[in-house]
């Protein structure tokens, strides 16, 4: 088998005398579409903040495409080609869509600031080409409409649109994805739903951590279910749903019978 | 987007004409009473637009602004009269002085976040103060340094030269000065660069998992808002020819703030407004006896309450009721 695009070895994360993650080993192969489930508290959240270097591994290893990345700054991470999105939708609210847009590419660009003050070609040649991939990014989420409008002001869904968009304009190879649906009305969750497979026709590798059970059995290739920060199992979403300890976690012991 | 109407828009003409009416102010102002309030304003102008970059634009309450353009003013100063340099060579090392004071103090400050950075920043202010008051053999202490010389005449190259004796050249030095801030800000604030800043202003996590270095960009603004706050303070020390250690007080900083904050924050113009609108009134009212700081301490107070962006931001407000636009 082919190394994964991103190989976890081991990972653990302790808050104070809480193990949130104990030895969590997994591999996402690049193309694929990975669920990470769990009930709440598992530790879904906290395994994507250890990946992006937003909290310290406290044991354990990360391999994004062979390279150990364990413990980097977040903005390194993404500069890596692993961007995220967050539980809570984040996106520069007061700012208009395009603008979003058009930040979210400024970690393949200089931005020297000599070229700023005097306004070199090149440095006016970045600028378009972070025009260009918002409007590119606009197109693909679906966005253009709503190009002008202050990004706080959009629907629940639309704001996880962009801020899917803002993740895929950093031109990234692995998506991570933090309940990409969440809060969000059944109607709307197909709109997601199909942006998330089109992204996977990009060739972009997605992982994302899934509450509703409609998303989570038809959208990804493979799933990963976490318990009390344990890994319990893993496999394609049909044999997942029926594993005994699936059941027993989700639903508790007196159900699992 | 840039069609020609944009290009002879209504703004850029209002800027345009601005500009032409500051070159031509001398002309038809020959007291030297107004032109010596002009010059303060643009001095503080160029002060308060460049603590507007790293507050208003880079979200960061930097409460030590005071103090880099005392260090400014001291370095000129000190290495005009203890050093016996010309003006020209001080005013670049007390630029590159006060932009190495200040990347010791930022990459200590910009360690903390909010209301934090602003109480760590404004004991930087106290600590310069007070190093300033004390530091006798250095810098004279509370007796002041007395007897800065004005900027040296630039020879032209067909004989002849500018010298800056008058008021009236002096006022084009610190105009062209101010200009040149307000270009330099102006052309960040409109860049990828100044879209990180304010990329950090809305969310510096958000921010940061989008690839920018927060740590570095932060540090940049505030490295060149202390650039510009220091030539202002060499140009303040050159033009009234003695300092004393209140200049780098936290007092001073205040002053900076409620300019901004009255001028309107993360605009360009406002800290520009805020500066000129109060200097103003305050020489004005000079007879007076309303202690400065409570009527400014007033009008803080119902500009947070009434109007939260200051003066170009109510009047944005105003121009979007009346053009009945949505965008903002």
């Amino acid at each position: 088998m082919t190394p994964g695009l991103l190989e976890v070895k081991g990972l653990c994360k302790d808050f104070g005398g809480l193990r949130a993650l104990d030895a969590v080993d997994f591999q996402i192969r690049e193309g694929e579409i990975f669920s990470i489930m769990g009930p709440n508290g598992s530790g879904k959240t906290t395994l994507f903040n250890v990946i992006t270097g937003f909290h310290p591994a406290t044991q354990g290893k990360i391999y994004f495409r062979g390279e150990d990345i364990t413990n980097r700054k977040p903005f390194a991470i993404a500069q890596k080609g692993i961007a995220r999105t967050f539980q809570l939708t984040a996106v520069f609210s007061r700012d208009t869509v395009f603008d979003n847009l058009v930040i979210a590419h400024r970690l393949r660009v200089k931005a020297a600031l000599l070229g700023t003050i005097f306004g070199s070609r090149s440095t006016r040649g970045e600028e378009r080409k972070c025009r260009e991939k918002a409007e590119e990014v606009l197109e693909f989420t679906g966005l253009v409409r709503d190009r002008n409008k202050i990004a706080g002001s959009l629907t629940q869904e639309a704001q996880k649109r962009l801020s899917i968009g803002m993740a895929l304009a950093t031109d990234p190879k692995l998506l991570l994805l933090d309940e990409p649906t969440g809060g969000v009305n059944l109607k709307e969750i197909s709109n997601l739903v199909f942006l998330i497979e089109r992204i996977k026709k990009c060739q972009i590798t997605v992982c994302l951590i899934e509450h509703k059970m409609k998303v989570a059995m038809e959208l990804p290739d493979r799933v990963m279910v976490l318990n009390y920060g344990r890994k319990i199992t893993e496999g394609v979403p049909r044999e997942v749903s029926r594993d005994q300890r699936v059941i027993e976690a989700y639903l508790g012991k007196s159900y699992a019978a | 987007m840039k069609t020609l109407s944009h290009l002879y828009s209504p703004k850029r003409l209002a800027v345009l004409l601005l500009i032409l009416l500051g070159f031509t102010i001398p002309f038809f102002v020959t007291s030297r009473f107004y032109l010596h309030i002009l010059i303060m304003c643009c001095l503080w102008g160029m002060a308060a637009t460049s603590m507007n970059l790293i507050m208003g634009y880079t979200g960061q309450v930097n409460l030590a602004h005071g103090a880099f353009f005392g260090i400014g003013a001291y370095a000129a100063g000190l290495l005009m009269l203890k050093l016996g340099l010309n003006f020209w060579p001080a005013l670049v090392l007390a630029c590159i002085i006060t932009m190495a004071l200040g990347f010791c103090i930022g990459i200590l400050a910009l360690r903390t976040k909010g209301s934090y950075f602003a109480i760590g920043t404004m004991c930087f202010n106290v600590i310069i103060t007070v190093i300033i008051d004390s530091w006798e053999e250095l810098t004279e202490g509370a007796r002041g340094l007395l007897g800065i010389p004005r900027p040296s005449a630039i020879p032209l190259p067909f004989g002849g030269e500018i010298t800056f004796t008058s008021m009236p050249s002096y006022y084009y030095l610190v105009l062209i000065s101010l200009l040149l801030t307000l270009l330099v800000i102006y052309r960040i604030v409109h860049s990828m660069l100044g879209r990180s800043f304010m990329a950090i202003r809305g969310n510096e996590e958000l921010a940061e998992s989008l690839g920018i270095h927060a740590m570095r960009t932060k540090l940049l603004s505030f490295l060149i808002s202390t650039v510009f706050a220091g030539l202002a303070g060499v140009l303040y020390a050159s033009y009234i020819g003695f300092l004393s250690p209140e200049i780098s007080d936290y007092h001073i900083t205040f002053e900076f703030l409620i300019f901004c904050m009255i001028g309107g924050l993360g605009t360009l113009g406002g800290p520009l407004i805020g500066a000129f609108l109060l200097t103003v009134v305050s020489e004005l009212l000079q007879g007076i006896a309303i202690p400065r700081l409570v009527a400014y301490g007033f009008l803080l107070v119902i500009t947070i309450i009434f109007l939260r962006g200051g003066i170009v931001g109510g009047a944005q407000m105003l121009w979007l009721r009346v053009s009945g636009k949505e965008r903002r």
